[in-house]
């Protein structure tokens, strides 16, 4: 999952590069409003899924370059600012931001308005990385190299076998399945698959991440980030170019 | 202003008009009377036309008197008679001697004193009556006494005297008078409405200077004054005032300007230094206490940094003032504090009325009460209760917020409120200091009040007033 950072000041660029690095995200780093309409030009790259936008940049306005990220492209934009009052943010939000977070900002906070908004615009190109043509009619079944998760029927199978799962192991696998290669923090996880809050859950969180590497036999699948939480890593399938960890 | 300069303005005017119309009204009647006086004249001066050749009198010798005279005496008192019976004025001829030559009625006397006999004495000198006194409309039996000498070779033989009633003349001039009254309250009421204009026109300039004083005051800094109409000297004022409200305007703007500055050079190193102690949290093995205490202090670094700006606003925003039910604002707060303070085991209830007006900004006051409710929440041991009361006193509505907490010292009383002072008993409780100081300024912002009181045994007692009525 790749991302566009626009932000003026390069301390906190830098800074937050290297937090949302540590999850797992690919962050591409634009000074000013020029430099992000053209890193937002199509090319050969993964396309964005967001962009972080600060509103004080040294060539525009924040709200000018919303306005015509806006009619670029329908990607999603997350005004990231110092700007705190009601009229910025209303204004902000009417220009077609998606969301907005003033600074200075909770890291898991900001980490989960960056999924929340990912999550309402999923291409089919991030649904389980990049996968060949002749898969886009089947889009509720997730390819992991020999692992397949089928949505609708809540089947895993690996190698074409169906393994058993319990249904918080296939919530949790499904979760992880849906952005391969980005980290998913414990408190995300615990909130969308165990619906509840992040205190004291967290022991049964890594039993159900244990359970699921032996059951599927694959113990580098789920990878642990230490301090953050869990990400999928896609093995290599036999004859199949594998999924980069975007 | 204008309550003074109309009755100026109405007082000069009723006296320009009297002083024209008393004289107008006296000449009326002067001309009036002339009138008569002129053709009573005449009138006397055709008898003593006919006397003047009846000169024998009635009981003289029958020789001295010749036919011719006997027949103009008889004309003179048929004369005399008809006259009298046609106008009823009096009148008749006398001798010299004050005895009748002819007379209707019969027995006309001489007048003896007063207007008659100047008249009388001064026809016997052989002159012309004088314009008699001036009747006026309420002289009842005032008459006219005209007398003229009947003069026969050269000598007054006779004198001719009439004697008019004037009750005619008088409605005349009565009559005249009135059409002059008339008149002169039509100039009245073109009067009144005139000053009523011009004060209108004086004092425009001075309300529309007023209307932009008070949208000033109350926060609407873009009224200005256009200065072009009225007097000069109000539109130079006009344009000092412009000139003032440009000047509050830009300082205001620079504040707001150095606010937001400020905010945004705080937020970008401080977003910068949550950051790295991210990242250095995830390079320290979990649960590291000092790392967590540092995060704790970056956030509440942050929330100072908030609380700071909301003052700064909270100090130069317009209040938007509105009837509002108090009563149920504050039920309404209590409902949504009501599952945190559950949460801490603190008895949280709303007593009083259930519909109490106020005049205030109903999100102001929301934050104002949040703030208030949050501080007693904090203080307030599980088990305790915490009451909020809304009751009507007078023109205010008195919210109470009382808690059963520890309570503050008369030292302390003083100082509950200022910036960043927070009871030194209580330096562990979450806060940055600000959050009462927010209160006070949104608070007065809408001209409510607040006030801290002891709640005996122990407790605290805040009280916040809001007015009933529009300022």
């Amino acid at each position: 999952m790749r991302l566009l950072l626009v932000e003026d000041d390069d301390h906190v660029a830098a800074a937050l590069s290297a937090v949302l690095a540590r999850h797992g995200l690919a962050v591409v780093h634009a000074r000013n409003g020029e430099e992000a309409l053209k890193a937002l030009l199509p090319d050969d790259a993964e396309p964005f899924s967001v962009v972080l936008l600060d509103l004080g940049l040294p060539d525009q306005d924040g709200f000018e370059v919303c306005g015509r990220i806006r009619k670029l492209c329908a990607i999603p934009v997350i005004m990231v600012t110092a700007r705190s009052d009601v009229r910025s943010r209303i204004h902000g939000l009417n220009l077609g931001a998606d969301d907005y977070v003033v600074k200075p900002y909770d890291t898991g906070e900001l980490l989960a308005r960056i999924h929340a908004v990912s999550r309402r615009t999923v291409s089919p190109a991030d649904r389980g990385g990049d996968q060949p043509a002749e898969e886009s009619g089947a889009d509720d079944a997730l390819r992991l190299g020999t692992v397949t998760v089928e949505l609708p029927t809540r089947q895993v199978s690996v190698d074409g076998a169906t393994v058993p799962l319990t249904r918080k192991e296939f919530d949790l696998l499904a979760l992880l399945a849906q952005r391969p290669g980005v980290v998913f923090r414990r408190e995300q996880i615990i909130s969308e698959v165990w619906r509840t809050s992040w205190e004291g859950t967290g022991r049964t969180l890594e039993v159900h991440i244990a359970s699921l590497r032996a059951k599927l036999r694959m113990p580098a699948l789920i990878e642990t980030v230490r301090g953050v939480g869990y990400r999928l890593v896609v093995p290599a399938a036999p004859g199949r170019p594998a999924a980069p960890a975007s | 202003m204008r309550t003074r300069l109309l009755p100026l303005l109405i007082v000069l005017m009723a006296g320009v008009l009297l002083a024209l119309g008393l004289p107008l009204g006296v000449i009326t009647a002067g001309v009036e009377q002339q009138k008569v006086v002129v053709d009573r004249i005449d009138d006397a001066a055709r008898f003593a036309a006919l006397a003047q050749f009846v000169t024998a009198r009635p009981d003289a010798d029958v020789h001295d008197k010749t036919p011719e005279e006997d027949e103009r005496r008889a004309t003179l008192d048929a004369e005399l008679a008809r006259y009298y019976g046609l106008y009823g004025i009096r009148a008749g001829v006398f001798y010299r001697d004050h005895t009748p030559m002819a007379a209707a009625p019969h027995g006309l006397p001489v007048p003896r004193d007063g207007e008659g006999a100047r008249a009388f004495s001064e026809a016997l000198a052989g002159r012309r009556s004088h314009d008699p006194h001036q009747i006026w409309p309420w002289d009842d039996d005032g008459r006219i006494p005209v007398a003229s000498p009947v003069i026969r070779d050269g000598d007054v033989v006779a004198v001719v005297v009439t004697d008019s009633p004037t009750g005619q003349m008088r409605s005349r001039i009565l009559h005249g008078w009135l059409l002059i009254a008339a008149g002169e309250c039509a100039a009245m009421l073109v009067a009144v409405a005139a000053a009523i204009r011009l004060t209108g026109w004086v004092l425009r300039p001075v309300r529309v200077l007023d209307a932009a004083s008070h949208d000033i005051a109350t926060g609407r800094m873009k009224s200005r004054v256009a200065g072009t109409a009225g007097p000069p000297e109000l539109r130079r004022l006009a344009r000092s005032f412009n000139e003032m409200a440009d000047n509050v305007e830009e300082v205001l703007e620079q504040q707001r300007a150095f606010v937001a500055d400020a905010s945004h050079q705080l937020r970008n190193p401080l977003s910068a230094l949550l950051l790295r102690i991210e990242l250095l949290a995830l390079e320290l093995p979990e649960g590291n206490e000092e790392i967590a205490s540092v995060r704790t202090e970056g956030k509440r670094l942050a929330r100072v940094l908030d609380d700071l700006l909301d003052l700064a606003l909270a100090e130069h925003t317009a209040a938007d003032l509105q009837l509002t039910d108090v009563a149920a604002l504050a039920a309404e707060r209590v409902g949504s504090w009501r599952p945190m303070a559950d949460d801490k085991g603190v008895r949280l209830s709303y007593e009083g009325h259930s519909a109490v007006t106020g005049w205030a900004d109903p999100i102001a006051l929301s934050s104002a009460l949040d703030a208030v409710v949050d501080n007693a929440l904090k203080f307030t041991p599980a088990g305790r209760p915490v009451t909020v009361e809304v009751a009507p006193d007078g023109d205010r509505v008195v919210i109470t917020v009382a808690d059963r907490g520890p309570g503050l010292t008369d030292d302390e009383l003083a100082r509950v409120g200022d910036r960043f002072w927070r009871s030194g008993r209580h330096q562990n409780v979450s806060g940055s200091g600000l959050g009462l100081s927010i209160t006070r300024a949104l608070l007065a912002a809408g001209g409510a009040t607040i006030a801290y009181a002891p709640h005996p045994p122990h407790g605290l007692k805040v009280t916040v007033t809001v007015p009933r009525t529009a300022p």
